[in-house]
């Protein structure tokens, strides 16, 4: 199992690193959010049907292991909430429901999206840029690069989710 | 102040301050909205940056957009319109050829051949209206104006109007080196028959109306035999 969790998580492991920077804004809760969530994630991987997408159903189990943390510091303001082992175990048997969206759907999607939406969203998920500094490029204001953000990806949203698998349904008795 | 679910996005982007994006953690614990918005904008992410963009085409200003054009022309060819438009294109090139070219061709050499004209006098009225009779055969109508009275200016602005006081021309036309008369050509080809008059005035008028006019050369047209 080992072996295969490290051959199945291991490339995800960055992408991981990298969301949870953003949600954490430390390196070092990062790493332990990280940390955390691959444990958990380890002791699920055998309830993980063969097909899964296991990017996708990594995203929700480090999803899950952040609200967590959000609820021990909300409950215990200051505290470092990864070191503390109360939180409830996340649902890794969940099934992502991002997980069947095909790069045909994401083109499609994207291709619907209006000019200047897609401008703000590519140069922030693509170009890597902060709202400051896609306002400078674009010559528009930063608030209203957030808003543009905002529309794209409720846009984006509403056209994939007829793509994404209801976990309701899809789930086991 | 933006509510805080109003402000989940700006937090995943990393664009709060550490103390408001430690009030947004707080919320998250307890707003089940929130954190439906926070899983999805994460997968949404993912999914959209997994992906290399297709490349990004501004939108055209043209109404006529590749898709709408290539729409248009599938059209045209599901229905054998290209053989249509294929036929219409080589007929229009044969027109050219055996008649527009030509045509044209004939056009420019007598535009670069000397132009005949006949030539009249036209003196300041006294009397009654000179007759000009226009001929097919003259492209242009040459004008002598006797020079108006007073002193000689540099220049002065002509006017050429017809019976119902519209102005057909208006051009300046500079003093006699010699003698005293000005002479100006009009093409004939835009006289009908009926009453013009010429009128000139000094070069700073805006206008050589009536008005203003230094001198008066009514004159009147009549077709030629020919």
């Amino acid at each position: 199992v080992g072996a295969k969790f490290g051959e199945a998580v291991g490339p995800h492991v960055p992408g991981l690193r990298a969301l949870a920077m953003r949600l954490c804004r430390s390196a070092a809760d990062a790493d332990d959010l990280v940390q955390d969530a691959l444990e958990r994630a380890f002791r699920h991987f055998d309830e993980l049907a063969p097909d899964s997408n296991v990017r996708s159903w990594l995203l929700s189990v480090l999803h899950h292991r952040f609200i967590d943390l959000c609820r021990v510091r909300a409950r215990r303001p200051g505290e470092s909430p990864l070191r503390e082992h109360d939180a409830p175990v996340p649902d890794a048997d969940e099934p992502p429901v991002w997980a069947n969206i095909t790069e045909d759907n994401v083109r499609a999607a994207v291709a619907q999206l209006p000019a200047d939406l897609r401008l703000a969203y590519e140069l922030c998920i693509h170009g890597k840029r902060t709202h400051e500094e896609i306002a400078r490029i674009l010559g528009i204001a930063t608030m209203t690069v957030g808003t543009r953000l905002l529309r794209a990806r409720r846009r984006l949203r509403e056209l994939l989710l007829p793509h994404t698998v209801d976990a309701r349904t899809t789930r086991s008795p | 102040m933006i509510p805080l679910c109003e402000r989940l996005h700006l937090f995943f982007d990393a664009e709060l301050s550490p103390e408001e994006a430690e009030e947004i953690r707080v919320h998250l614990a307890d707003c089940v909205r929130c954190q439906r918005e926070l899983h999805e904008l994460m997968q949404l992410d993912d999914v959209m940056g997994r992906w290399a963009p297709p490349p990004f085409r501004l939108p055209r200003a043209s109404p006529w957009s590749s898709r709408r054009l290539r729409h248009v022309l599938a059209t045209l060819a599901a229905r054998g319109g290209a053989a249509v438009a294929i036929f219409v294109l080589m007929a229009v090139v044969g027109y050219q050829n055996f008649f527009g070219i030509p045509h044209l061709r004939d056009e420019l050499a007598a535009a670069q051949s000397p132009q005949p004209a006949s030539w009249h006098f036209l003196s300041v009225s006294r009397g009654g209206p000179p007759v000009i009779v226009a001929s097919q055969r003259y492209r242009m109508v040459g004008l002598t104006l006797g020079m108006p009275a007073g002193p000689t200016l540099p220049s002065y602005r002509c006017e050429v109007r017809d019976a119902g006081d519209r102005v057909l021309w208006s051009f300046a036309v500079p003093a006699p080196a010699r003698g005293d008369e000005i002479q100006i050509v009009i093409p004939a080809f835009q006289l009908r028959p009926g009453a013009y008059s010429i009128a000139l005035a000094g070069p700073e008028s805006a206008a050589a109306g009536p008005q203003s006019a230094l001198a008066l050369y009514p004159f009147t047209v009549e077709l030629g035999k020919d």
